[in-house]
């Protein structure tokens, strides 16, 4: 049968909810942006936008360009809040869907859109609820897959559906540039220039071996790609749990960091929020990946594989400080990541000395007391000023889902 | 400058005691090298990866005084090459150049300066001590295979090995432990030992040892210093360093309370393990034991695969019990024994497990059930 996938994306989100929060603000050109020294432009309002002021510009030159720009300070914990009342929205109509980030989630509509006579009607009605219950726009596209529901929803934003039906996939494909795909970045987009690709109807039809030499196994999903293919499953909360590979987290650190204390540090706080989804999961790791960015996005991932499953947070950041110490950094670090490969699901532990079980008990009782009050109520000393403010863990993070997301 | 000659098979067989202590990762180059050593009578050969190291004499015909250090694997490998039973001549030659000819072959290979060796560390002929080779050598093969490998326990990847004054004389006492299973292994001492002294001794080490003690049964002598301890059997000498990190207490595990004990045939319940355990999976290594009367059935279930099943005979003594074991710990433990018959002493599905054989009550090795 063939699938219909929504992806419905909220309209400058972070603007949008600090204007609910304070409608004078309504309207006006508003940015929001980070907390930190080197503050960028999380989101802008569209009316900042209508002077051209964008994500990732520098506060600065968003003045520059448009200079009564109210400037907000963003408040990870507000657009928490309204992203969960948005996924609750969505719950209501199904439990196939999938949250992509604070501000995104994916549908499965091709049983649902039946009980609303067809794919347009029920979209209007997901976005009518949402709007009622939150105050939020969204634009929503609904597409055969994943890929082209995220190109169809940027294509008429904000407030906007687009539909698109199979027949007007490849013209519209053929003038696509391949940037707007999501997961063609800015570095591959490049390297598809040199070879003269452009356009996703060039690249669905270039020759596969080339693309193969020039990219490896990415080069066939490449190429599929730009036929607008892709089969990848809507990973809901509960279905999409045991085809599960890896759990894993990364951060991208307020500064750039060159000292190992801050490090190794980021690292315990990683541990936890890995640690804590797989146990969430009832399952455990053979394998863990440390990656590190530098300042000059230079990535390289590094991994161990352990005789024993890894499921503590003690036991994560114990083996990820081992990782850590066989790498010698050359450059500032902007962005770690921690995940934990080879699972086991439905694994319990046993453990045969006391001083592992007494552990095992306390990391339990953190876990008990963390979810009844609430993510990090309770952790380790050394890590209370990556959770106050939530500088390291974004706001979108929690340990329900077991997706490999950041 | 060193120069001498020597017969292929003697510079083989010493050059191969000391090739596996080689530092492999090559971090440090001067660790890849062997150090030959000819300023005394025989020819001594060193080798160390700064954890351990070995050092061995073989007879050589020296020529000219002298120690160089040169690539202990290019070595090896030219003279396992080299013609049997023929006579090999190496001289050092300018800047650490060693000329290796034999018959119408040469070699030049490049040297480092033997000052450059790091030293082993030393040790006294007087605090040595002796223990019967056959008898370490059980101990260590009882034990070494329940350490972990895992490096972030780093107190578990190592041997406990104690020394006390038992009733009847001296008690040397081996202990490892990954965690999940314990080996622990007692043994009347004959030798001079020196009770009340406890050392953590790395596995890698152990390892080294059990291969010097294939050379043949005889005594071995020890010595314990504060961070090191010393092997020497004949003129080879192992040394290593010791794991400075507490042993867990070993006491605290061993399961006293028995509700269900099972006799039974050693081969046959590892060639039902192997079978049944080819479909278990790869990463938990499963296998589920039914224990009941006159029965115990070996099973595996795996989603991505199928099924095994296997049943044996057994003497049972109990109510049903159903335990979960990971495969390779079991097979570990039941290929440490030697006696034909075999028992498993139960409390139930989740605490650990005895196995044991008759005859050797002095050799405890305990496994934990998974919980599934």
């Amino acid at each position: 049968m063939n699938r219909t996938i929504l992806h419905v994306d909220m309209d400058a989100f972070f603007a949008a909810v600090e204007e609910r929060c304070n409608p004078a603000l309504r309207g006006k050109p508003l940015a929001v942006a980070g907390p930190g020294k080197r503050t960028v432009i999380t989101t802008s309002s569209y009316a900042a936008r209508s002077f051209g002021v964008r994500t990732g510009m520098s506060v600065g030159q968003g003045k520059r360009l448009c200079p009564d720009l109210i400037v907000v300070r963003c408040d990870h914990r507000k657009y928490s809040h309204a992203s969960r009342a948005v996924l609750t929205v969505l719950e209501s109509f199904t439990p196939a869907f999938e949250p992509y980030s604070v501000d995104e989630a994916f549908i499965d509509a091709t049983l649902l859109q039946r009980r609303f006579d067809n794919i347009s009607n029920l979209a209007m009605k997901i976005k009518g609820a949402i709007r009622r219950e939150t105050g939020l726009t969204c634009s929503i596209g609904a597409a055969p897959n994943k890929l082209l529901a995220k190109l169809a929803s940027g294509k008429n934003k904000p407030d906007g559906l687009t539909i698109l039906n199979p027949e007007q996939i490849p013209s519209l494909l053929e003038k696509t540039p391949v940037g707007e795909l999501c997961g063609i970045g800015p570095e591959t987009t490049r390297q598809l220039k040199s070879m003269g690709i452009e356009t996703c109807g060039r690249l669905g039809r270039f020759p596969l071996d080339i693309l193969s030499m020039r990219f490896g196994v990415y080069g066939e999903i490449l190429s599929r790609m730009g036929r607008g293919e892709d089969s990848s499953p809507i990973h809901c909360a509960k279905e999409g749990e045991t085809d599960v590979k890896s759990v894993g987290h990364s951060v991208t650190l307020p500064t750039d960091v060159e000292d190992s204390e801050t490090v190794t540090n980021v690292l315990h706080t990683l541990s936890e929020m890995v640690g804590r989804r797989a146990r969430r999961h009832e399952c455990a790791g053979y394998r863990l990946t440390l990656t590190v960015r530098y300042s000059d996005f230079l990535t390289f991932s590094r991994q161990k594989t352990f005789p024993a499953p890894l499921r503590t947070t003690e036991q994560i950041y114990e083996a990820s400080l081992m990782i850590n110490r066989e790498i010698t950094l050359t450059s500032p670090v902007r962005l770690l990541g921690l995940s934990l490969g080879n699972l086991v699901f439905g694994f319990q532990p046993n453990p045969l000395l006391p001083e592992d079980r007494r552990k095992e008990a306390l990391q339990e009782a953190l876990d008990r007391i963390n979810d009844r009050y609430g993510e990090f109520s309770l952790g380790y000393a050394g890590q209370i000023h990556n959770f106050r403010g939530n500088r390291i863990i974004s706001p979108s993070w929690r340990p329900k889902g077991i997706r490999n997301s950041t | 400058m060193l120069a001498f000659s020597i017969n292929r098979e003697s510079f083989l067989q010493g050059l191969s005691r000391v090739q596996s202590v080689v530092e492999r990762k090559n971090t440090v180059p001067i660790l890849s090298n062997v150090l030959i050593d000819g300023n005394g009578e025989r020819l001594k050969l060193v080798a160390t990866d700064m954890e351990m190291g070995i050092s061995g004499y073989i007879d050589a015909n020296i020529k000219s005084a002298g120690a160089v250090t040169m690539s202990a694997r290019k070595l090896f490998e030219i003279i396992k090459e080299l013609p049997a039973e023929a006579e090999v001549s190496l001289q050092v030659k300018e800047e650490n150049n060693t000329e290796i000819t034999c018959g119408r072959s040469s070699f030049k290979l490049k040297g480092l300066p033997a000052e450059d060796f790091p030293n082993l560390p030393s040790y006294d002929e007087e605090t040595f001590f002796t223990l019967d080779a056959a008898v370490l050598k059980e101990m260590v093969r009882k034990t070494i295979y329940a350490a972990s490998t895992d490096e972030t326990r780093y107190n578990l990847t190592g041997v406990l090995f104690e020394m006390e004054k038992g009733d009847e004389g001296s008690l040397v006492r081996m202990v490892a432990t990954d965690g999940h299973r314990l080996a622990l292994i007692e043994k009347e001492a004959k030798g001079n030992i020196r009770p009340g002294e406890s050392v953590v001794i790395p596995r890698k080490s152990l390892n080294e040892l059990r291969r010097l003690m294939d050379e043949g049964d005889d005594v071995i002598e020890l010595d314990f210093q504060k961070q090191h301890g010393v092997f020497r059997k004949d003129s080879t000498v192992l040394t290593t360093r010791l794991i400075d990190m507490s042993f867990p207490n070993y006491q605290q595990v061993i399961p006293e309370e028995v509700n269900a004990t099972a006799t039974m045939d050693r081969d046959a319940l590892i060639a039902a393990i192997r079978r049944v355990s080819l479909l278990s999976s790869e990463r938990s290594r499963a296998v589920r034991f039914s224990f009941s009367d006159e029965n115990l059935t070996v099973h595996t279930n795996n989603p991505d695969l199928g099924t095994a099943t296997e049943t044996i005979s057994i003497t049972y003594d109990g109510k049903d019990l159903e335990v979960t074991f990971n495969a390779k710990y079991m097979l570990d433990t039941l290929t440490s024994l030697d006696a034909d018959k075999i028992n498993i002493a139960l409390k139930d599905e989740l605490s650990p497990c005895r196995v044991y054989q008759e005859e050797d009550q002095d050799y405890i090795a305990v496994i934990m059930p998974m919980r599934v």
